[in-house]
């Protein structure tokens, strides 16, 4: 694309620095765009927030299934009224408004808990993250005064994880793609994605969206055609186009997903090294003190009594969360942060009684975890569950075998595949 | 030599479908920085770019990609605040009564303590409800505008939800809050040491209506 003139006609033999350095430069940009449109970056990064989001999301309402109504339908001190009073003034999107009865809060929800199900398992992985999107939002935007910083990240990363091709590695996509099922005719897609237009068209008709959800929904429903129609009947040029296209977004996303977490990273510390009691390395005494976030109240009072560690938990806090954008550079040191972040949050989850939030934000942590440990973990489990499917009798494809090719897959160009 | 390879694949496609691909790009590169570019400016302390164009910042934010993340900060709590919450109810002979306070922090912890997975209904609804309303409140003592109004409403609606409608062999007519507030004190290490002493703000009567239990 870029052709190199030399600077001075008289030193052709010899670039200048500058010219060196743009062609330098060039030269990286040209290996990065190649990166991102050739591959799937990241495939197990992907799959692993894919999971760990999903699986968070489902545990909550699993967990909140007996306050689901106080919490966000019909029997909420927020009522439906309030809600839509206030979703007014800020737009917030919730399907929920669409009607105000009982029967579509129960459906709704149990939709939730399906498009959960559907994307921790990769099952129609790109349907699957935008019903999980609505979903999360729809409850969420229901009542908003009743989540934390945990339903925080599951709100953004819900609606990033729709850009991503999360589905590649360690789902049941990949297996059908490995056994050469992806080019098929797909009738549970087709189905499936002639009862969400349908839908869409409804509420379109009738007015109930927003503009900008309307243009981002029927994209969606429109992208999906597309690709569907390529594989089918268009595997040269179109294809190879589309994925290409696909892996630019999905590199996006991961990035823009990657920023984020550094965002609430570097944001909560930020704040904290302005508190006195940061500062001074009391801040710790103080929350294993709050009632509401102490369900172990004798632990929680028993590290509060020693000054010591409450000194190196408190400055240990800032300094992981201030420096944690900074250590990302270093594969080594990176992995390091990964496993004190793993940690600091799993504390959190039981010593201050936040499991939600801690599993989301081990998710998010798990994103910055290497490819090599990724999949060493990933062939672990496989084999446990492969050991543990042996002893049932029953003829299998052997998931090992199943495995590597997920892998092979996942790893293999895509700009490959229409040749096949 | 993997490079090559994909370039050489990429220089075979028609200039139509590199044309797509380079626009593919360039908005994924422009998407990508507005919008961190505006999650950060959202999050980062007011400054003079934010403050010329709050609006649009706002705007694109909205209640989508809104978020907190002054996780304890600057400071966390020092103080133990417990919603307590007390009812006139008129008695079958028609006379009003006050009931005695209940605290309906407490009842929250009972629930949260020693268990591992606490709902959201004990642990945030009453607590944020409280610190929202609290916060919507003007000088004095006041809430603003259409928030400040529909927190007292949503608050008012958590109390009555809990007590019900009759208390005591009466029916519910009036219900009064307070908060009473706990400092945790400074650590035993402290050399310099504060007043635990509980203090309350007193909210005034607030009537209910029939529609506050459902």
């Amino acid at each position: 694309m870029t052709t190199h003139s030399p600077a001075t006609p008289g030193r052709a033999s010899e670039p200048s620095p500058s010219a060196r350095l743009s062609r330098g430069i060039g030269a990286a940009v040209r290996r990065g765009l190649a990166r991102i449109t050739s591959d799937v970056i990241a495939p197990y990064q992907s799959a692993v927030i894919r999971i760990g989001f999903s699986l968070t999301w489902l545990a909550l309402l699993l967990r909140e299934w007996v306050h689901r109504n106080e919490l966000y339908g019909a029997d909420s001190p927020w009522s439906w009224a309030m809600a839509r009073e206030w979703n007014m003034t800020n737009r917030a999107f919730t399907v929920l408004m669409w009607h105000d009865s009982r029967l579509w809060f129960e459906i709704v929800y149990v939709a939730a808990i399906a498009a959960s199900v559907m994307l921790l398992l990769g099952w129609r992985t790109r349907t699957a993250s935008l019903l999980f999107m609505i979903g999360v939002l729809a409850l969420q935007n229901r009542n908003l005064f009743v989540g934390d910083g945990g339903e925080d990240v599951i709100h953004v990363m819900a609606i990033y994880l729709v850009f991503t091709r999360c589905g590649r590695v360690w789902s049941l996509d990949a297996r059908r793609a490995a056994h050469g099922r992806d080019g098929g005719r797909d009738v549970v897609g087709i189905v499936m994605w002639a009862f969400f237009t349908a839908v869409l068209a409804l509420v379109t008709g009738l007015g109930k969206l927003d503009t900008g959800w309307a243009l981002l929904l029927w994209g969606l429903v429109f992208a999906q055609l597309a690709w569907w129609l390529v594989r089918r009947y268009g595997p040269g040029e179109p294809r190879t186009v589309m994925e290409m296209v696909g892996n630019v977004v999905h590199s996006g996303a991961m990035f823009v997903i990657a920023a984020q977490v550094c965002l609430i990273y570097a944001v909560s510390g930020w704040y904290k090294v302005q508190g006195s009691f940061w500062q001074d390395g009391t801040a710790l005494y103080y929350v294993l003190h709050l009632d509401d976030v102490t369900p172990w109240p004798a632990l929680s009072h028993a590290i509060a009594n020693s000054s010591l560690i409450v000194l190196l938990l408190t400055y240990g806090t800032v300094i992981v969360e201030v420096a944690f954008p900074f250590t990302l550079f270093n594969s080594r040191v990176r992995t390091i942060m990964v496993a004190i972040m793993m940690s600091m949050h799993a504390g959190i989850g039981i010593l201050l009684g936040l499991p939600f939030f801690a599993l989301a934000m081990i998710t998010a942590d798990a994103l910055f975890l290497p490819t090599a440990l990724l999949r060493r973990a990933g062939d672990r489990v496989a084999r446990a569950v492969s050991r543990r499917r042996a002893v049932v009798p029953t003829p299998q494809v052997p998931f090992r075998a199943t495995g590597r090719e997920v892998r092979l897959h996942g790893r293999a160009s895509s700009l490959r595949r229409p040749n096949r | 030599m993997d490079h090559v390879d994909r370039g050489s694949r990429k220089r075979g496609l028609s200039s139509v479908s590199v044309s797509i691909i380079a626009l593919a790009v360039v908005g994924v590169v422009v998407a990508a920085t507005v919008h961190l570019a505006m999650l950060f400016l959202n999050s980062a302390p007011w400054n003079s770019f934010s403050q010329q164009h709050a609006a649009d910042i706002d705007k694109y934010v909205g209640s989508e990609f809104a978020q907190e993340w002054q996780l304890y900060a600057p400071n966390p709590q020092s103080v133990n605040t417990h919603v307590q919450a007390r009812a006139k109810v008129q008695m079958p002979s028609g006379t009003l009564t006050d009931t005695g306070w209940v605290d309906l922090t407490a009842m929250d912890d009972e629930r949260i303590v020693h268990n591992p997975l606490p709902s959201q209904a004990h642990q945030n609804e009453l607590h944020h409800a409280w610190s929202n309303y609290v916060d919507s409140l003007d000088n004095e003592g006041r809430p603003v505008g259409l928030y400040g109004k529909l927190m007292q409403q949503y608050l008012l609606r958590i109390v009555a939800h809990r007590l019900g409608p009759q208390v005591n062999g009466g029916t519910v007519q009036f219900i009064q809050l307070r908060s009473a507030n706990t400092p945790v004190g400074k650590p035993p290490w402290s050399v310099q040491q504060i007043d635990t002493q509980t203090s309350y703000v007193v909210q005034p009567w607030w009537a209910v209506t029939a529609e506050d239990f459902k």
